[in-house]
């Protein structure tokens, strides 16, 4: 839709190229050439190197997994076929891959949910009239451009156990705790300490995705609602919603593939303690590859994971795309 | 616009080219057929860097090294202390793997497949090298029969550490304290009662289990037979152990442990608030780096007996050199290896609180003059035993740790959680 | 005047167009209270941070805790600054980053251009496989690349590490170009084709132009995925030479200390520089990502 409005001025495009402006100015003038026309160079042009990149460098390594997963690896690496022997042994203790399943579930729900939650009320504040937003919205970005290892060691730091810890410290300066709380060594507590490090370093960039979503809301809409005499809970769910829906459903979907495969986080956090509380199926990979060197069991759980997060993915983009017909 | 795109393009060729001329030869070591030793080598360690002087003496000796001579030019590579395993068994799977790594020695058994033994490169040497170094030296070193490198620092994490102006201010004299697990408690209740942390204890993930070894030996327990572990950590003794343990958190005589790790550990007892603290012969090196006026507090003594005049132990672990499966230039590697454990290397790491392994050195006034240094040796002579190891131990150690935290944090009584970990244990 | 671009420009520094007429239901007060809220929760940290990389060695860790030090020192910058190779590791990681982005990108756009323009049928096929990356867990994608890379004889370059990072950060930026690819106007390129411009030449004069803010999103956004990467670093170079941010930030937590302070002082050496960029392309940032996702 905005899409003709956009053609009316092209102007913001302008400084470009004299070319562009020209060729605006042309539209219509002709009658349209090609259509059907589109040469093996061109297609060589625009989606070789995506190829390129898909099958060299995707397709090849996680086909290479993927087999390598029926394969002995458990022998040194070695690559000869071995049937579902992995399969088999990784679920001889079923018990040990449910609570790590369970773990998974909820750091990656709450987790994303709770950036959603987080990023949306940012971003429905942000997109008012505040005095200083540009400020607040700079502001509120920097958790997101601090690398992931640094942003699990700082939380460690500022969660530490004693009372020279800065959150216990703080608990206790204002009278809320008289003894440290050991955040990181209670399976209470450890659980939502990493969902926390997690939130803090991933709601910007959904925030900012809302946001983006949110000024490109014609607001039209909300005037004629206005004049409709629609109330501010009636444009949330009627103009808002809506228009935000399919970035809220795309960024929801890559924030919880972030999260499912998220390592270095917990792995500096808790390293899965404690007593196995944080312990999620990305650590256990980790864990049983390089710490256990079980070859084999490992590949067949990370194929397990490639296999659980396709069909979460096609399942909330399914959801994008009705979205986007809607 | 199209200037900043062209900027952006002649950019990105100067980077594409400064990328591809960085890219050197798949491995530049050589290793000649004939002759001395010569070529290009790497070096990876997690000492290379540590923050305290351990780190920097390795980096001054690698120096000192290259200086020394011509044939052999060797690159150090830092890598981070968590990473080690991922590091070595990515790079031998993988076949390009470093040419020297730094392991501890009992972390042979379980990468043992990612190695290569050295007992050519020993037999070599003659009589004369091999006696130099101590019995006990040699024993780290060696797996399944067969050497794997050169142990140069050896050293026992069981100590027991205390603060002085603590202990005096809670009224407990120390050698009262270690002298049984009843009185050891009734110390730590002293300090507690005085204010203070009694002591930390350390459960935050499986490699802290090697702080938990020696109050099983105390215990009852026998350590000395990778086949028996299982056995002897689920006697009913361990079990009383594995309570006894627990009880010192639930009892409030010790900080959450599943919580703590040991830089943690360390950064706590550094403060000045705490007891005690079990730590190796480097303590007061790493203990200065937090807060230098802790020196002064600083006490030394042994683990407690769990009776009077019972035994206690003490884990025995160093550093050992070795060389992954793989490597492309062993022979240089070697040299390397002798270097660092050579006599006045030697002596240097002693200086930095890491007992050397030379039995020269061992018996020499660099130690014997050092009383903290000599307790140590003591410790290690009367009551040691290697470290457990096993190519299973890395799964045995975050079963029994995961059981540790399932009792102090009170998701299970700990007759429960060490009954449950033993389960799982045999299952191995 | 639905689009963000227009907004945006119109939007000069000192004016804002009272124009939004929702969230009138909380009060101003309440909403910078909100907003206060929110901003405590993403900079305290930064704050602890910073508190504690210019505390001297003695007030890093005390009980109670010391809010600020009695004397600030840069004692912990010095440090850092001497003990690693501070320049090589931000250089390293330029290049890395920059590359990175830069071949992402470029694949990305062609890539989206095409898939607006020229895809048939398969189109959906080809998007959905454009998110296997973001699936499979890295730790096993680490050993066929270092498979691969050792035949090709790129084991400790950082020329792998850009490799790696595109194969990551292709297929995520063509997703996310896609759209604002796809709101180009499709005359406009026809125009261009018509005055006689191929189709790349359309690409490169008219479309590019009018998706830059767009390309420009896509780009910071790789730039900061391939900033971020640990594992592959890990995993594929080896040499001090060699030798990335993160991998410097995590080679500080040694085997018997962590010095907390050098720590955060290095982690502020090393973020300085990105907020620092993110400041600077903040705008076409979000003009870019509103002018993609707009409807």
């Amino acid at each position: 839709m905005s899409g003709t409005r956009r053609m009316e001025r092209p102007a913001p495009e302008r400084p470009a190229t004299p070319t562009a402006a020209g060729a605006t100015g042309a539209p219509g003038s002709r009658p349209r050439p090609r259509r059907r026309t589109v040469s093996a160079g061109d297609r060589a042009i625009f989606f070789g190197p995506l190829m390129v990149v898909l099958v060299g460098m995707l397709a090849f390594p996680i086909g290479f997994a993927l087999y390598a997963s029926f394969a002995d690896v458990d022998n040194l690496f070695s690559l000869e076929f071995a049937g579902a022997a992995n399969y088999q042994e990784l679920f001889e203790r079923p018990a040990d891959l449910v609570t790590p399943f369970l773990n998974t579930l909820r750091f990656v729900g709450v987790s994303v949910a709770a950036a959603l939650v987080l990023g949306f009320g940012g971003a429905l504040l942000l997109n008012t009239t505040l005095r200083g937003r540009r400020w607040f919205r700079s502001a509120l970005l920097f958790p997101w451009v601090i690398p992931t290892v640094l942003v699990a060691l700082l939380w460690r730091w500022i969660m530490d156990s004693n009372l020279g810890g800065a959150f216990n410290g703080l608990l206790a300066e204002v009278g809320i705790i008289d003894d440290p709380v050991s955040w990181l060594g209670s399976p209470d507590w450890a659980p939502w300490v990493i969902i926390l490090a997690q939130v803090w370093h991933g709601f910007p960039f959904v925030m900012i995705m809302l946001l983006a979503a949110l000024q490109a809301i014609p607001d039209e809409l909300y005037e004629a609602a206005a004049v409709d005499g629609a109330g501010p809970v009636r444009q949330l769910t009627a103009i808002t919603w809506p228009g935000v829906r399919p970035i809220f459903v795309l960024v929801g979907t890559l924030e919880g593939l972030y999260a499912f495969r998220e390592f270095a986080t917990i792995d500096v956090l808790t390293k899965g303690g404690p007593a196995g509380s944080t312990e999620v199926l990305a650590t256990q990979v980790y864990r049983l590859f390089f710490e256990y060197h079980q070859f084999g069991k490992a590949v067949a759980l990370a194929a397990l994971m490639f296999l659980l997060a396709l069909l979460a993915t096609t399942f909330f983009l399914r959801l994008s795309i009705r979205g986007d017909e809607d | 616009m199209r200037k900043q795109k062209n900027v952006l393009f002649s950019l990105s060729v100067v980077t594409v080219l400064a990328v591809t001329a960085a890219c050197g030869p798949d491995s530049s070591g050589t290793s000649s057929d004939s002759g001395e030793p010569a070529g290009d080598i790497t070096v990876t360690s997690w000492r290379f860097a540590d923050p305290s002087a351990v780190g920097t003496l390795h980096l001054e000796l690698i120096d000192g090294f290259n200086e020394s001579q011509d044939a052999i030019n060797v690159t150090t590579e830092a890598i981070p202390y968590n990473d080690v395993n991922t590091e070595l068994v990515n790079s031998v799977l993988s076949g390009a793997p470093a040419d020297l790594v730094a392991i501890g020695p009992s972390e042979l058994a379980s990468n043992a497949e990612y190695l290569q033994p050295v007992d050519d490169f020993w037999e070599a040497e003659g009589a004369e090298f091999q006696d130099a170094f101590s019995e006990t030296a040699r024993a780290l070193a060696t797996h399944d029969g067969q050497l794997w490198g050169i142990p140069i620092e050896m050293s026992t994490t069981d100590g027991m550490w205390f603060n002085k102006d603590v202990l005096a201010d809670s009224g407990v004299d120390p050698e009262q304290a270690v002298s049984s697990w009843e009185n050891f408690r009734a110390a730590l209740e002293q300090i507690k009662a005085a204010g203070h942390t009694p002591m930390l204890f350390e459960a935050a993930n499986a490699t802290r289990m090697d702080r938990h070894w020696s109050w099983y030996v105390a215990g009852g327990a026998d350590l000395t037979d990778p086949d028996q572990y299982v056995e002897q950590m689920c006697t009913p003794e361990s079990e009383e152990t594995f309570t006894f343990l627990t009880d010192l958190y639930l009892d409030g005589l010790t900080p959450n442990p599943a919580g703590i790790a040991y830089d943690e550990a360390t950064r706590q007892f550094s403060a000045g608030d705490v007891g005690f603290y079990a730590d190796g012969p480097w303590a007061p090196t790493t203990y200065e780096a937090y807060d230098a006026s802790i020196l002064d507090k600083l006490g030394y003594t042994h683990l407690p007996p769990k009776e009077e005049g019972g035994g206690y132990g003490a884990n025995v672990d160093g550093l050992l050199w070795a060389i992954p499966k793989g490597s492309a230039n062993p022979e240089a590697a070697w040299e390397v290896m002798k270097f660092m454990s050579s006599v006045d290397a030697e002596e240097r790491q002693a200086a930095n609180g890491n007992l050397p392994t030379r039995t020269e050195v061992l018996q020499s006034a660099v130690v014997a003059d050092d009383p903290m240094l000599a307790h140590f040796g003591a410790l290690i002579d009367e009551h040691g035993y290697p470290r457990p190891r096993a190519d299973f131990i890395g799964e045995f150690k975050q079963i029994f740790i995961t059981a540790y935290q399932a009792a102090v944090t009170e998701q299970q009584s700990p007759a429960d959680a060490h009954a449950s970990a033993c389960d799982q244990l045999r299952g191995l | 005047m639905a689009t963000i671009t227009d907004t945006a420009v119109r939007q000069r520094p000192g004016r804002r167009p009272n124009r939004r007429p929702r969230s009138r239901s909380v009060g101003a007060t309440g909403r910078y209270v909100l907003l206060a809220l929110m901003l405590l929760f993403a900079l305290l940290p930064f704050a602890w941070m910073l508190i504690t990389a210019i505390k001297p060695a003695a007030e890093a860790y005390t009980t109670p805790i010391i809010w600020w030090p009695s004397t600030p020192t840069v004692e912990n910058f010095v440090a850092v600054l001497t003990k690693t190779d501070f320049p090589r590791v931000v250089l390293n990681t330029v290049i890395v980053a920059v590359s990175a982005a830069l071949i992402s990108t470029t694949v990305a756009v062609l890539a989206a251009y095409g898939l607006s323009r020229l895809a048939g049928k398969r189109a959906q096929v080809l998007m959905i496989s454009l998110l296997f990356a973001q699936m499979i867990p890295t730790v096993l994608l680490v050993i066929p690349y270092f498979l691969i890379f050792r035949r090709l004889g790129l084991v400790d370059t950082l020329l792998a590490l850009v490799i790696t990072n595109v194969s990551f950060t292709a297929p995520i930026a063509t997703w996310l170009l896609l759209r604002f690819i796809g709101k180009v106007p499709k005359e406009l390129d026809a125009a261009a084709m018509i005055d006689g411009c191929t189709r790349l030449g359309a690409l490169r004069r008219v479309v590019l132009p009018a998706a830059r803010s767009g390309v420009a999103a896509v780009f910071f956004y790789t730039f900061l995925v391939a900033w971020h990467e640990y594992l592959f670093a890990l995993s594929l170079t080896s040499s001090p030479q060699n030798q990335v941010a993160t991998l410097s930030i995590a080679s500080l937590v040694g085997q018997y200390s962590v010095s907390w302070g050098q720590l955060m002082a290095l982690g502020i050496l090393v973020a300085l520089p990105l907020i620092v960029l993110f400041l600077m392309v903040e705008r076409s940032l979000i003009e870019g990502l509103a002018g993609g996702v707009k409807g």
